[in-house]
Parts: structure tokens; sequence; C-alpha cells
């Protein structure tokens, strides 16, 4: 390693206590060192949200951000989204149902944003253009969107409000 | 790509991030890395060092005072959308940061990182001139006070020495009969802007203008102030046919311009969006006075 | 002879993305409709923003406000 960093993570709720290069992002250190292969990267320089994992509660492009950058900080990824013995989360289960997934390379990036948003607005209804706006970090190739719109709006919108 | 090597420093104080910008050579500072990291990956940048700012406690937070808004250069364009004070105090700034990226890079960019990158096309820039934001710079031999106007010296360049860091931007508070507008054009919902027009307007008790700041982004390096509309406003009623002869007026502007959008074509969306920001201050700034 | 796949409830299989082709066209006819006031016909692709700007321009009265 050219320059050592210790760094003490709690990634999906486990600590992980270890020694990253300092060049390393938190994608890559999530799918290389601790085998999280869950998060994605789709362009490595900031556009596409494939990588986009939960920092503290905030969502953020995990290739973007160095993995030393995540010491003494809460992440969570996608592998943390349903429970351990297998049941979907809600947001998993309505983005199945309405096709908000084709191939799955952009959905744990559109997930994670999706359980901020989720997080964020309990109790209050959100728009289509709000949800929107919400995405719009996150590029799909496969769907046009409006799959992954419309699951957003059954769990965030009208008047079940914000779940999750 | 992945980044090249380089050795990486978290100081915990301003004094700390200072000296080892002065030792180290090849040196940048990081902030939120939305714009940095993307070199960095691209191999764009090549630091041997790279000064980590975000362990600095000072360095970020939002503070009100009698007059400005003082805001920390590591505060996250998150904390300025979230803030009630900014949205109540500085309503332009606010309405510009709602058009800025996406929420994956509001959540780490922060206010001085897009100042100092200078985009030509970002918005926080064009809100800046129109606020008549005032920088403080820190370097080895103490802090200086900088109008924004005078920070942008080039294309991704700002007036910022090899040793200097940007710690505050004060911005001052809207004045009671005052209005705001953040208008721009963009492809996308949440694309970079292609012209960005920020506008903030004041109003006597009679309803004529005593203030004009029009600020304009995306025709050149840095926004520009539209200095000779702005006076030509002053004492006048704000009326359709005024807001129209300011838009008329931006034809005449200098603009550059690309492939896709052309000079001429940022010039045309200039006069639209001027105009539209314009009729949308004097409205808020006529419903205040009102008030 | 007809052999439908047994793999979906319409026996429908894959033919290639031919059927995209049509797609610009049919949004190029679309923009020619929508602008047909403007008379201005469109050979080329992509059709940017400034292009129809410029065009719409030459044949308005108003060159500001088309």
């Amino acid at each position: 390693m050219f320059d050592p960093q210790k760094i003490a993570v709690t990634v999906n709720g486990r600590l992980f206590e270890t020694t990253v290069d300092a060049r390393v992002h938190l994608a890559d250190f999530l799918r290389h060192e601790l085998r999280l292969t869950g998060t994605h990267i789709g362009c490595e320089h900031g556009v596409c949200g494939a990588c986009t994992v939960l920092v503290d509660g905030a969502s953020v492009r995990s290739c973007l951000m160095l993995a030393v950058q995540a010491d003494g900080r809460r992440v969570e990824t996608i592998e943390g989204v349903a429970l351990h013995d297998g049941t979907l989360h809600p947001i998993q289960e309505a983005l199945s149902r309405h096709h908000g997934l084709q191939c799955g390379y952009c959905t744990p990036g559109v997930i994670m944003s999706l359980m901020e948003l989720g997080r964020e607005n309990v109790g209050h209804s959100l728009s289509e253009s709000e949800i929107r706006r919400a995405l719009s970090g996150n590029l799909c190739r496969c769907t046009g969107y409006q799959g992954m719109v419309d699951a957003a709006l059954e769990l965030f919108g009208g008047a079940k409000g914000g779940q999750a | 790509m992945k980044a090249p090597p380089f050795h990486y420093h978290a100081p915990r104080s301003l004094p700390e991030a200072l000296d080892l910008l002065r030792r180290l050579d090849n040196a940048r500072v990081l902030g939120g890395g939305q714009s940095l990291m993307p070199m960095l990956n691209l191999r764009v940048a090549t630091p041997d060092h790279l000064i980590d700012l975000g362990r600095i406690p000072e360095l970020a937070g939002i503070e009100e005072g009698d007059r400005v808004i003082s805001i920390g250069s590591m505060t996250t364009q998150r904390c300025i959308e979230r803030s009630p004070v900014i949205r109540r105090q500085c309503p332009l700034l606010a309405e510009a940061i709602d058009h800025v990226g996406h929420q994956q890079t509001r959540n780490r960019g922060t206010v001085g990182g897009s100042l100092c990158h200078l985009d030509p096309s970002a918005e926080l820039p064009v809100a800046a001139l129109a606020l008549e934001a005032e920088l403080t710079i820190a370097g080895s031999t103490g802090a200086r006070m900088l109008p924004f106007r005078e920070f942008p010296a080039g294309y991704l360049t700002v007036a910022l020495g090899a040793d200097e860091i940007l710690t505050r931007i004060d911005i001052p508070k809207m004045a009671p009969g005052s209005g705001s507008a953040f208008v721009e054009f963009s492809r996308r919902p949440a694309d970079f802007a292609i012209v960005s027009v920020a506008v903030q307007l004041s109003l006597d008790c009679g309803g004529r203008l005593t203030g004009a700041a029009i600020a304009v982004g995306g025709i050149g390096y840095a926004p520009i102030r539209l200095v000779e509309a702005e006076n030509g406003m002053i004492g006048r009623y704000p009326t359709n046919d005024l807001f129209e002869t300011v838009s008329e007026m931006t034809a005449s502007l200098g603009c550059e311009g690309d492939e896709l959008y052309p000079a001429e074509y940022r010039r045309d969306l200039c006069g639209v969006l001027v105009e539209r920001a314009l009729a949308q201050a004097a409205e808020r700034a006529g419903a205040l006075a009102n008030v | 002879m007809e052999s439908p796949t047994p793999h979906n409830p319409l026996g429908v299989k894959g033919a290639a993305e031919r059927g995209t082709i049509a797609a610009p066209a049919a949004i190029v006819s679309a923009i020619e409709d929508a602008l047909r006031p403007f008379e201005i016909s469109i050979r080329d692709l992509p059709v940017t923003p400034a292009f129809l700007r410029a065009s719409m321009r030459a044949r308005s009265r108003h060159p500001a406000r088309p």
C-alpha cells in the first residue's frame, strides 16, 4: 500500500477495523475488501448513481468518497436492506411488482436512494415530481424509470404517506 | 480508472491544514469531493498530497448575524438546502441550491468547493454574484476578505493562492421590501444549467426599485452582472415593459458557446430567463412589501 | 409453419431491436408537426434546441419571441 490508513467503519450494523490504502474509494472497499458486491460501479466519475450507498443515513456516490473518509461512520449498502431471513424490504417488493428493474445493475443504487427518501418523508406524501427529483441521480438504461416511479408512488405517494 | 497514489492528510484544525498546504508540494485540498474525486478517478488531476478539510469542525456551519448569514466553506449543500435560516433570510441562495446537482452530490458537495471549482454552468457562483457574497480566505500570513465578484480569474480558476483556503462565505440577509428569483434552463430537471439567472430586487414603499441585481451564468467562464441594466432600473416601477426592455438589452451580450449550445442560443435563453426572473422577483418583492 | 415458444403466454420470441429504428423518425415527424406554422424541415439528428430555436427565429416576424 502506498499510504495505509487505519479505519473503523460500521457497515450494515457490523464494525470493521482494517487498514486501507488512501486512494481506494468506498465502492471498491465495499466490493473488494468486504466482498459486498451488491454496490455496483457504473461510471466511476459520479454521474450514474449505481454506486449509491448511505453514509450516516445520507445517500452518497461511493465512488466519490475515499474509504478512509468513512472512518467512524455508519455505512448501509443493499446487502443490509432485506431481512436476514430473506424477506424483501417493502421498497424491494414494490420495485419488483412494478417492474422497476430489468438487468438490475442500477437497482441497488436506486433502492438506497429510495431508502433515504422514505426515511426522510415519514408521515407526508410525495408527488411524482418530488420522486423523480429524488431519483434524478440514478441513471437506468433499461426501464425508462416509470416502474421505479410507480413503486415509489405506491410507497410514498397519496394517502399512505412516507413509509419504510 | 482508479485514483493515482497520493498521501492522505486529515487535519483537525485550520492552522494544521494551512501548515500542510504551505509545506507540501503538489498538494490539493479536498472538500466534498464531488468535483475533485472524478478528476482523480479519471486521472485528470494527480496530486501527491490530498488535504481533507472534512474533519475541521470550524469550517462548517451556518451562523446568523445582524446583517449577514455566515456560511463555513465546508458546509454541505444539503445543509443549505435544509436550513430554515437560509430559506428565510437568503431565499435566493435557497432557491439556487434546489437546482444544484442531485441528492447524492448535495449530501457531500460543499458551498466552498463549488465556488472554488467555478464550473461555468454551476448555480452557486451565479447566486453568490447576485448576492454580493463576501469571502474569507485564510493563508499562512493571515486572513483576507474578498468580494465574490473578484474571485473568478479564468476557466475553472479562482483568485486563491497556492497556500490559501476559502473558509467562510458571508451572504447579506435580504432586506425588507425585496424579492428574488433563480431560474435556469437545462435539458432535464437536475442537469447542469445551460444558462441560469439570479435576480434580487428591492422596492421602496412607493413600489419603485431601489436596488436590482441580475447575475447570469453559462455565457462565459464566470457569471456576470448586467450592470448597465441594473443601473437603468433604479427609480423605475417594476413593470413588464421594463423587464422586456432589460431582456432586449441582453441581445448585445458577449457570449461564449459550444457546438451543442452555441452563443446565439445562449443569448436567446438569457433574454427569456432574465425577463422571467425579473417578473418573479418583482412579484415576490411586491408580495413582501404588502405584508 | 409457426413455432411459438412455450416460455410465455403469447408464444412470442425476441427479434432484436429493429423496432427501435422507427422511433426517431416518429419523434422527428412529431416535432415537424408541432412546428407546422414554421414549416421547418428536419433532415439531421440530433434535433437540438439551438437548431429549433434558430429555425423558428428565421421564420418568425419577432426575432426574440417566436
